[in-house]
């Protein structure tokens, strides 16, 4: 595997013009001119309804969608709900421990069958009219089987599944996409930084009990730039650098060879060697003395299994990675498992989970968490002020006819491969994605106008 | 007996006390002021939404400060940078039900009350509604905050406006 090395920079950063594929009008919101090294977004991306309703059929009803992680669900019958691209799912493990993702409605009238938010249960019982279900989704019960007639297959009445189900290293996917890719082919080179994250620890890797569950009035899309934008760190957070600095005691290392990447079918990464430490495995002062030995024990660990480079990635190098559309890994001074779910053009949910070795002591997982909640989530030192420069973003759009264009183009003249991470070359890899994506939608949207 | 239930409603109004004090002290972001009340190993704690009740370090918290986080955090607020923060929110906290036990050790007690917290900003109105859970020591004359802990009721923090802008 070659994780240094420049992969293929999708298209060569090279775009065509306005006009990118398809025969419909939502693809005019992209206006990209390598000559003249521009990238530029319409607003109308992230105030119209149109666009919004075009995602869900493009997008989200498209590609494959990140439902959870194996680690929540360690035993048979452990099950979760979750709403993935707008439709109730339950992500569980069968009885003979396989996981399963039903979609969480009755094939009898529609109420759902399981309206927990966790727990392990043998059964799906729907509170209505009592049909029961196994793990496995086959209906096993119905009162009164003998009034429904010739017709009636039990059998065909199981629980539905979403048109795809897979699991990549211990992330489970699934695609309402009949006609969709395999999952690893959808994956493509962000598997590979994917296994970075899962290989922090032989015992594998556990999403912690605790949901930051949090909204943002603003574009989903926002969070997906904001997500990987080297761009912002140091002017937005100077007062999380400025507690860094302050509990550290030392003035911040200068920040090594960062680089920006697009891996392809939208999914792209930025790689960083930032000044805060990691629990996986990178000590700093602020943890204390006491966790240099078993932090710099897993390192040793991790040279041992995977070599001295691959460790050093591992263990050493800060990841941002969007797995496209809407999966967001961030791998810096915590794991972060991150997914956006649109609710409206100006508003969007967003869930975050803390992820760790599963062979982590109680006082290492309890650093680890606490380092994680320094920056992260919506009571962070960090996040915060993200959101709120998400929603200011959002407010400014008010004016988008007046101001219509936002600006993506930052490296855009780099050769390839020399990007780094405050380039913008991971999100114009999100972007011409998306706009390929909704290039084949149909519906049209006024051509706006490029000033 | 009648002596031991007016210590005991005397305690319970020197607490409500300090409760609306603090309260005050955070509407009008005393921040500094508010921070003199910790003890020097006192921890700020608030459980993600999803596990009222966690353990701290069982499971990822929306914030779990020991009093140098803290300390930054209040930084922080104060600066202008801080800009999720600044301008303030105007905040309006409501406290009752207010429960007072005695705590492990005979100098502290073990409070409960319930809280709303009205957050305005830029339009918007955002509310927080929960439980809190300290154990303050009790010097006589006054109480220092040895923990102080805040479990949300919100299901999200969508009803909260999203992100934890203040002091919960």
């Amino acid at each position: 595997m070659t994780i240094v090395a420049p992969m293929q920079q999708a298209q060569d950063e090279q775009g065509d013009g306005v006009a990118v594929g398809g025969n419909g009008q939502l693809n005019r919101l992209i206006h990209e001119d390598p000559d003249a090294a521009l990238f530029r977004v319409h607003r109308d991306a992230f105030v119209s309804q149109e666009v919004f309703e075009a995602e869900r059929r493009e997008v989200f009803d498209r590609c494959w969608l990140y439902v959870g992680h194996e680690s929540e669900i360690p035993n048979p019958a452990d099950f979760l709900t979750r709403k993935v691209g707008g439709r109730p799912l339950i992500l569980c493990r069968d009885s003979d421990g396989g996981v399963r993702v039903h979609i969480n409605t009755c094939t009898h009238r529609g109420a759902e069958v399981c309206r927990e938010a966790r727990g392990n249960s043998k059964t799906f019982k729907c509170f209505y009219h009592a049909w029961t279900y196994n793990t496995s989704g086959a209906l096993v019960g119905i009162p009164g089987r003998e009034a429904f007639g010739a017709g009636f297959d039990a059998e065909e009445r199981r629980l539905q599944a979403p048109a795809g189900v897979d699991v990549y290293r211990g992330f489970v996917f699934a695609t309402f996409n009949p006609e969709a890719e395999s999952l690893p082919e959808y994956l493509g080179a962000a598997g590979e930084y994917i296994d970075l994250v899962a290989d922090q620890s032989e015992a594998g890797m556990q999403v912690q009990p605790g949901t930051h569950q949090y909204s943002i009035r603003a574009n989903w899309k926002l969070l997906v730039e904001n997500s990987l934008d080297g761009y912002h760190l140091v002017p937005l957070h100077r007062t999380y650098f400025s507690y860094v600095r302050a509990t550290e005691g030392e003035p911040l290392g200068k920040r090594r060879g960062t680089q920006a990447k697009d891996l392809g079918n939208g999914h792209a990464v930025i790689l960083d060697h930032a000044p805060w430490g990691r629990p996986v495995a990178r000590w700093a002062p602020t943890f204390g003395e006491w966790a240099r030995e078993p932090i710099e024990t897993r390192l040793r660990r991790l040279q041992e299994l995977h070599g001295e480079e691959r460790a050093q990635l591992i263990a050493d190098t800060d990841r941002n990675l969007l797995v496209f559309p809407n999966l967001v890994i961030n791998d810096i001074m915590g794991t972060v498992v991150r997914t956006i779910w649109p609710t409206a053009p100006d508003h969007h949910e967003v869930s975050g989970w803390a992820l760790a070795p599963a062979d982590m002591d109680d006082r290492l997982r309890k650093l680890t968490l606490d380092n994680f909640i320094s920056f992260l989530g919506p009571g962070g030192f960090a996040t915060p002020d993200d959101m709120e420069a998400l929603e200011s973003c959002q407010r400014g759009f008010a004016a988008s006819r007046e101001v219509p264009w936002s600006d993506v183009s930052r490296g855009m003249e780099k050769p390839l491969g020399e990007a780094v991470s405050s380039d913008e070359v991971q999100m114009r890899a999100f972007w011409r994605r998306w706009n390929e994506l909704l290039g084949r939608s149909g519906s049209s949207v006024a051509e706006p106008v490029i000033r | 007996m009648t002596t031991n239930a007016a210590e005991q409603y005397e305690l319970v109004a020197r607490v409500e006390r300090f409760l609306y004090q603090e309260a005050a002290l955070l509407d009008r972001a005393g921040y500094e002021e508010w921070l003199a009340l910790f003890e020097a190993d006192a921890t700020y704690s608030l459980p993600s939404t999803d596990v009222p009740g966690a353990e701290v370090g069982t499971s990822l918290f929306l914030i779990n400060d020991d009093y140098q986080r803290l300390s930054g955090r209040v930084t922080r607020m104060l600066s202008r940078d801080a800009h999720a923060d600044y301008p303030h929110p105007r905040t309006r906290r409501l406290i009752t039900n207010v429960r007072v036990e005695p705590a492990d050790d005979p100098a502290r007690v073990a409070v409960s009350a319930n809280f709303v917290i009205f957050s305005l900003r830029v339009g918007r109105v955002s509310q927080f509604v929960g439980e809190y859970r300290f154990v303050l020591t009790d010097h006589g004359d006054r109480f220092t905050i040895r923990s102080r802990r805040a479990d949300l009721d919100l299901e999200t923090l969508d009803f909260g406006g999203g992100k934890i802008n203040l002091i919960v």
